[in-house]
């Protein structure tokens, strides 16, 4: 009986696609050989660079909602679906945790600590950007320097660094709780709902799933930098060539350069 | 023995008619040695071997305020002969001056003098010669006597091989002749077998050696082989050792669209030279209206071209740091051409390799299942790589994972495809957003699934949860 009902709720079943539904895909984000910001065109296999879509940009990460990035001391996150942005002046240095609907950046209190440990902070606020804007998310004192910032707004969590390996924590009430500890892991990490990834040596370790279900896979990319460039995706900077990681299947990128650099 | 010959001839005539005035405005010089110095009325030709010969270059000089024409440049006298010379009458510029040779190449022992004139000038040239040992080299199997201005070419040879050249020195006089310096100059060469020194050599007797060029770079090389006090020109050229063969492998020998493969260049053998060559790539699109795909492209260069190069040792050619380089196959089925280029590109060339990129089913990159107020969105990132998308079949399922009435949904949005593909850029990669607007209570709704087909096939999503 309740299928029959279905029948009268979806009064219309397309017969066509209405103009503007068919677009040429972005399929995530990528820096270019001078900093800019570019969307990455196509499909896995035909990338293509597109305009650059900002200036210079130090740091970003892109989900398939939001985009926020760096450029000196501003800070800016923009809605894909709607266009609204925002933009804040932050000085220091920002982690970003892999956006969704909503973004979770970390800032650092630029301080002692964050120069004893090379750049890496032990201390700083968060900032959450939902619903167009950027909210005050919080102080944070952590027991390491960060390396990454996961998890949600509601639930952050962090990967620091403790010897020679990072920690994976989370919050649990007034202490940190450590979910894992990652053996001879190094900055730069990456953490999010779905994967971890960190470098080793010279190969970066993505991680997927947890518990029995985790799958690790090595990939001889000397990783520099890490950053969300879309849902499912991780980009890496190694030298001056750039990378894209399917989680899904840990297939590996290599991101096409502008024509006649090398 | 002095040998002399008088010379009467008719350009001595005209001499007699020059005005003396002309005479006086031209002088004679020596040319040695990048100097010139006045020759005076004799001139020492030194002594030199019989069958050798040496070459004394003279510039007669215009020292007057009018042009003077040469009329005449003779040499008489047995030894000696005219080389290089103007041809006369020569119109000869106030302060300029015109060259010509004198070759002495005395046939055999002893003293030689003859008689050079310019006009109404002359002088006298001596020389002398002594015996010495025959040179002689092996040429094509048989012995060919050298003198000082024969080159003894090596031709050319393999960087790290050698050639060899016989050399006999012999002694065609009634008396001992005695060599006390036999050497090689030159950093490609060198003696084997050569007679300790010093040499004595009685009359009919010969010695025999060789002379090893052996040149580790490649290049020309200059040499000398020095008998006495005689100078024997050497000559050779080095050339690289080929290339061992090249063999294009891509990492998968049946690359599907929306990949990115890795090519190498191998080499059958360690590269005994350092090279560089280029990777080019073409594609040829089997789509009818597709004429390329764009996305077809090596990621590090981002062209159709990727340069390489070969140090000696390598068995891989390498891409800059790499021993490979990536390559984007696009999202267009048909074939890539791949063309090694070692020398200037050439479009002529035909392909190492040629890869089908075949027809397939819709590739489905990501998709999202979102509800809205009204509606029910479908989002869809691919590719098809026959350009022939459209034809889709949605279903809809409950929490309790039953397909929701009226079951499969299908749509035919091949129009709104071809009119898409007619301005993509990007290969036939796409974006889709499939709205189902909806009266009432579509909470129910939990999940879909999507069907695209084209004619090689058919492509199913797992059931994609809303979100």
């Amino acid at each position: 009986m309740r299928t029959v009902l279905w029948l009268c709720m979806i009064l219309i079943a397309v017969a066509g696609l209405l103009p503007g539904q068919l677009a040429e895909p972005v399929a995530g984000w990528t820096r270019d050989a001078s900093g800019n910001l570019r969307p990455l065109l196509g499909a896995p296999g035909g990338f293509l660079l597109g305009e650059p879509f900002a200036g210079a940009a130090e740091h970003f990460a892109v989900s398939s909602y939001l985009a926020l990035w760096k450029a000196g001391n501003k800070l800016t996150a923009v809605c894909r679906t709607s266009g609204v942005s925002a933009s804040l002046e932050v000085p220091g240095l920002l982690f970003f945790a892999p956006p969704g609907k909503e973004a979770l950046v970390f800032a650092a209190a630029a301080g002692f600590e964050a120069e004893a440990d090379g750049g890496r902070p032990h201390s700083g606020r968060l900032l959450v950007f939902r619903r167009g804007q950027f909210e005050y998310g919080g102080e944070v004192n952590l027991p390491g320097a960060v390396a990454a910032v996961g998890g949600t707004p509601e639930q952050p969590q962090w990967l620091v660094k403790e010897g020679g390996s990072l920690v994976w924590l989370e919050r649990d009430g007034d202490h940190w709780r450590t979910r894992r500890r990652l053996e001879n892991a190094q900055a730069p990490a990456f953490l999010s709902t779905e994967a971890i990834a960190y470098r080793r040596g010279t190969e970066l370790i993505a991680e997927r799933g947890e518990g029995l279900s985790r799958v690790e896979h090595r990939l001889a990319v000397d990783p520099e930098e890490l950053a969300p460039m879309e849902d499912g995706w991780i980009w890496i900077r190694s030298g001056r060539r750039f990378f894209a990681l399917r989680l899904r299947d840990f297939e590996l990128f290599e991101l096409p350069r502008e024509e006649g650099r090398w | 023995m002095v040998r002399t010959l008088r010379y009467y001839s008719r350009a001595g005539m005209l001499l007699a008619l020059l005005a003396p005035a002309a005479l006086a405005q031209i002088q004679l010089f020596l040319f040695e040695q990048g100097q010139e110095r006045p020759a005076g009325s004799q001139v020492d030709a030194g002594q030199v071997a019989p069958g050798d010969s040496r070459t004394l270059r003279f510039r007669v000089r215009n020292s007057g305020s009018a042009a003077v024409t040469i009329q005449v440049i003779t040499l008489a006298g047995a030894g000696f002969r005219l080389g290089n010379r103007p041809s006369l009458p020569y119109v000869l510029a106030p302060t300029n001056f015109v060259e010509f040779e004198a070759v002495f190449q005395p046939t055999a022992p002893g003293n030689y003098s003859a008689t050079a004139a310019v006009n109404g000038m002359s002088l006298l040239l001596r020389g002398s010669s002594a015996p010495a040992a025959l040179v002689m080299a092996d040429r094509d199997g048989r012995l060919v006597t050298l003198s000082t201005s024969d080159l003894l070419d090596f031709g050319r040879v393999q960087r790290g091989t050698s050639a060899v050249r016989a050399i006999v020195l012999s002694n065609a006089h009634t008396a001992a002749l005695a060599v006390s310096n036999l050497r090689v100059e030159g950093a490609a060469y060198r003696l084997a077998g050569s007679p300790n020194l010093p040499l004595t050599l009685a009359p009919g007797e010969s010695r025999r050696f060789e002379i090893v060029f052996e040149p580790r770079l490649s290049g020309s090389f200059a040499g000398k082989l020095a008998v006495d006090e005689r100078q024997f020109p050497l000559s050779g050229a080095a050339i690289d050792p080929p290339l061992p063969a090249l063999t294009l492998q891509l990492d998968n020998p049946a690359p599907a669209s929306g990949q990115q493969r890795r090519a190498s260049v191998r080499l059958a053998s360690p590269s005994p030279v350092e090279a560089a060559g280029n990777l080019r790539i073409e594609f040829r699109s089997d789509i009818a209206g597709v004429a390329d795909d764009p996305a077809v492209r090596f990621a590090a260069t981002g062209s159709r071209s990727a340069s390489f190069t070969i140090r000696e040792g390598d068995t891989q050619a390498r891409f800059g740091a790499d021993w490979d380089v990536a390559i984007q196959t696009g999202t267009t089925a048909g074939k890539l051409l791949m063309t090694l280029e070692l020398g200037p590109a050439n479009l002529h060339q035909p392909p190492d390799l040629v890869i089908a990129i075949p027809r397939a089913a819709a590739a489905i990159e990501t998709a999202s299942f979102t509800r809205r107020l009204s509606d029910l969105d479908v989002t869809l990132n691919g590719f098809d790589n026959t350009y022939e998308a459209g034809l889709m079949a949605f279903t809809f399922y409950d929490s309790a994972g039953r397909a929701v009435e009226p079951g499969v949904i299908r749509v035919d949005a091949r129009p709104e495809f071809e009119t898409f593909y007619r301005s993509a850029r990007t290969g036939s990669a796409f974006f889709l957003r499939a709205s189902f607007p909806v009266i009432g209570d579509a909470s129910g709704i939990v999940g879909v699934e999507v069907e695209m087909t084209n004619a090689a096939g058919s492509t199913r999503t797992a059931r994609i949860p809303l979100r």
